[in-house]
């Protein structure tokens, strides 16, 4: 049932995983493939079923999410990088909104616990610094081949110099502020093309 | 607060759409509906068909004649808010990203996802009546639906068409028949019980 190429089952397949997830996934190596294989398929509805599946593992086990960014950051194809940078962000927010206790969702120790709150905290942020190279990258490549990319402007907050003094939930925030791959389309879709 | 969503029911095979309702958040039993004709399963979209964009999303993206066929012959059919000009923006750009190997999702408007109160709800216009004529016009089929893949319609032999479409149909009613009663065993392989 993992590899069938029939619509209907990979849609249901996609649509167990969400229930089936909360008490936790045994081979991590198997969800990344399985979710990899989903992620870049040609049909919108199961690319998208696929990132809310993504969206709830963030809840209930994060560290499954943190291996699959590292699988998608190795990755050349820009559709990866263009995931990675959703999946940070809700990671984020997710986290930021756990914390606060705005999220009606109950972690158990998760809040509690302030070792595990850093550890997570650290790793995002490398994850963060990884993307936001490949995403300079994503955007000189996309300035040079066409013009109209060229109306765009440059969005992005600046980082400050002395980030490393900061909190590890401001240094979050700062890096959510300077991804933002998705302004880049928002001029030229007014505009006219050629 | 209770929220309600639109929710269209459509069949990606034919890509047709059956009809629409409104619901609360609790849709899992009633997801294994089936499509009578060729025994296809539905598919429950979050929003409606009420702009000709969402036509673009119900394909492959790469498929870029048949989008823009299926939204100009939408956009002759019924009255909609989106101006032409506009539209083939939409498209170029689509054309664009799909070269490019994008996936359009990131780079242009996705298909709305409604949600209204019930304070919105009361508001709501009714439909304008229709002649029963218009309605009976819109409603009958140009042509058989069973004969839609455009790579079958250039056998000539209405026979060796409906047999291929009799095993494709058999085929994809085992595999939604045996989806609901699948072994909890098998589900095994990468999840925890």
């Amino acid at each position: 049932m993992q590899k069938t190429t029939i619509l209907e089952q990979k849609w249901l397949a996609l649509i167990a995983l969400h229930y089936y997830q909360i008490t936790g996934i045994n081979n991590t190596q198997l969800y990344i493939d399985f979710v990899k294989r989903n992620l870049f398929d040609n049909l919108y509805l199961i690319r998208k079923e696929c990132y809310e599946v993504i969206r709830s593992t963030i809840f209930f086990n994060p560290k499954v999410v943190l291996a699959l960014l590292d699988d998608l950051l190795e990755e050349t194809n820009p559709n990866a990088l263009l995931y990675c940078i959703a999946i940070l962000k809700d990671f984020s927010f997710s986290l930021t909104e756990v914390l606060t206790g705005s999220a009606y969702v109950n972690l158990g120790d998760f809040n509690k616990n302030h070792r595990l709150k850093n550890s997570f905290y650290s790793q995002l942020i490398t994850r963060f610094q990884c993307a936001l190279k490949k995403q300079e990258e994503f955007k000189s490549n996309l300035l040079r081949k066409k013009s109209f990319w060229k109306k765009t402007k440059n969005r992005t907050n600046p980082i400050p110099e002395n980030i490393e003094s900061f909190s590890l939930q401001d240094q979050l925030l700062y890096y959510e502020g300077a991804l933002n791959a998705r302004n880049l389309s928002r001029a030229p879709f007014k505009n006219k093309v050629s | 607060m209770i929220l309600l969503t639109v929710v269209a029911i459509l069949c990606l095979n034919h890509q047709m759409k059956f009809h629409t309702f409104w619901t609360t958040d609790n849709l899992g039993e009633e997801r294994s509906k089936v499509c009578y004709e060729a025994h296809h399963r539905y598919f429950h979209f979050y929003g409606d068909t009420y702009d000709i964009d969402f036509f673009a999303w119900l394909y492959p993206y790469q498929e870029i004649q048949k989008i823009s066929d299926r939204i100009a012959k939408e956009y002759h059919d019924r009255l909609s808010e989106r101006s032409k000009t506009n539209l083939k923006h939409f498209l170029t750009y689509w054309e664009y990203l799909a070269q490019e190997n994008l996936f359009p999702e990131f780079f242009l408007q996705k298909p709305k996802e409604y949600g209204l109160t019930y304070e919105k709800l009361l508001q709501k216009k009714k439909r304008e009546e229709c002649d029963l004529l218009e309605i009976f016009n819109t409603l009958t089929l140009e042509f058989d639906p069973l004969l839609m893949e455009p790579a079958e319609a250039g056998h000539e032999d209405l026979e060796e068409i409906f047999n291929h479409l009799a095993n494709k149909a058999a085929e994809r009613y085992n595999c939604c028949v045996n989806c609901q009663t699948l072994d909890r065993s098998d589900e095994k392989e990468f999840l925890n019980y």
